[in-house]
């Protein structure tokens, strides 16, 4: 085993050499015994381990917190949907939804409007020999969208 | 051991028995449950967040999952409840730690008490905002397979099983990982007797 192997396998396996596989293992302890940079990444990899071991993590929730909140009772899916939506309708006023209805009944007007004028002018443009595929009759069409 | 008169549950039984009283609504059992893996948990879910509240969130999250789900759980294999769970934490994390991306504010590495800190107190900030700025530039999976291994004690088979990827597959991750923490970590590596 060579010391870049054995790097690899102390990455790959950790740092105790009794829990790799059989294998590996028989050639790991010989390096170790032959070699003193080998020993040294030992060294190295089982100080990661101890600073990780001191490293300090913030305490989880109390057992009674988390106990609670799991075993809450959860509304059902309907009156979740309901709520949110309560709270989307509540959060928009009268006057904004006056206003969406107005611009969708001239939207629709317009269009109602509209069309007939389009059949007309397409016609006329036929005609006179403008054929829809032109590009006055794309460019027609793109403005109006 | 049978548990004593009354309660339903002993210190002693396995997670999967509890998980079978999970299942019925025995909150004693949950609450054993959830102080065997609690302190778990929050280590596994904050050195993938690196953020405290979202660490919290995950936590209260993974047992929420283990009282609504615990009627699915399978019997009939040898799953182990620990490999599911660190699954389960793992995961959440992840989706955390995403989160905790797009709200970079909510920041909060353990630091020392405000108060009068000790130079150990200091000196454990330290070291925790070390780690802290290694780990966030590990790429999202090397991380976790980092902390599986690392933090949480798996075995490279239970880890590549909790994520659902070949062995061979977190051995690499891991090999990148632990090679990268080395390097990042090489000054303080050295000052550690």
């Amino acid at each position: 085993m060579t010391l870049t192997q054995f790097e690899d396998n102390i990455s790959r396996y950790g740092t105790a050499i009794d829990s790799w596989p059989q294998t590996a293992r028989a050639a790991a302890l010989a390096l170790l015994a032959a070699s003193p940079q080998a020993a040294r990444l030992l060294e190295q990899a089982s100080r990661l381990d101890r600073l990780f071991m001191v490293e300090a993590c913030p305490p989880p929730p109390a057992v009674a917190a988390i106990l609670s909140r799991a075993t809450a009772p959860r509304p059902s899916a309907w009156s979740r949907l309901s709520a949110a939506l309560s709270l989307e309708i509540g959060s928009f006023s009268w006057l904004q939804a006056g206003g969406l209805a107005a611009c969708l009944a001239v939207g629709v007007i317009i269009g109602s409007v509209m069309t007939p004028q389009r059949e007309v002018i397409s016609l006329a443009l036929l005609d006179f020999g403008v054929g829809a595929q032109s590009g006055f009759g794309a460019h027609l069409d793109t403005e109006d969208e | 051991m049978n548990p004593p008169p009354g309660l339903s549950v002993s210190a002693e039984q396995s997670d999967e028995a509890l998980v079978d009283l999970v299942a019925g609504g025995d909150r004693q059992a949950f609450a054993v449950l959830i102080e065997r893996h609690r302190h778990r948990a929050m280590r596994l879910a904050y050195t993938v967040t690196r953020n405290r509240s979202a660490a919290e969130d995950v936590v209260q999250e993974a047992f929420l999952r283990v009282w609504t789900k615990a009627r699915d759980w399978d019997r009939s294999g040898a799953a182990r409840f620990a490999g599911w769970f660190g699954r389960v934490t793992v995961n959440l994390a992840i989706d955390g730690a995403r989160r905790v991306r797009e709200d970079p504010l909510d920041d909060t590495l353990p630091l020392a008490d405000p108060g009068t800190p000790s130079d150990d107190a200091v000196h454990a900030g330290q070291i925790a905002r070390r780690i802290g700025q290694a780990l966030a530039t590990l790429p999202e999976r090397q991380r976790v397979a980092f902390a599986l291994c690392q933090i949480d004690r798996m075995s490279n088979a239970e880890a590549a099983d909790s994520l659902g990827i070949s062995t061979g597959a977190l051995e690499l991750l891991l090999v990148r990982a632990r090679k990268a923490m080395r390097s990042k970590l090489a000054d303080m590596i050295e000052a550690i007797r």
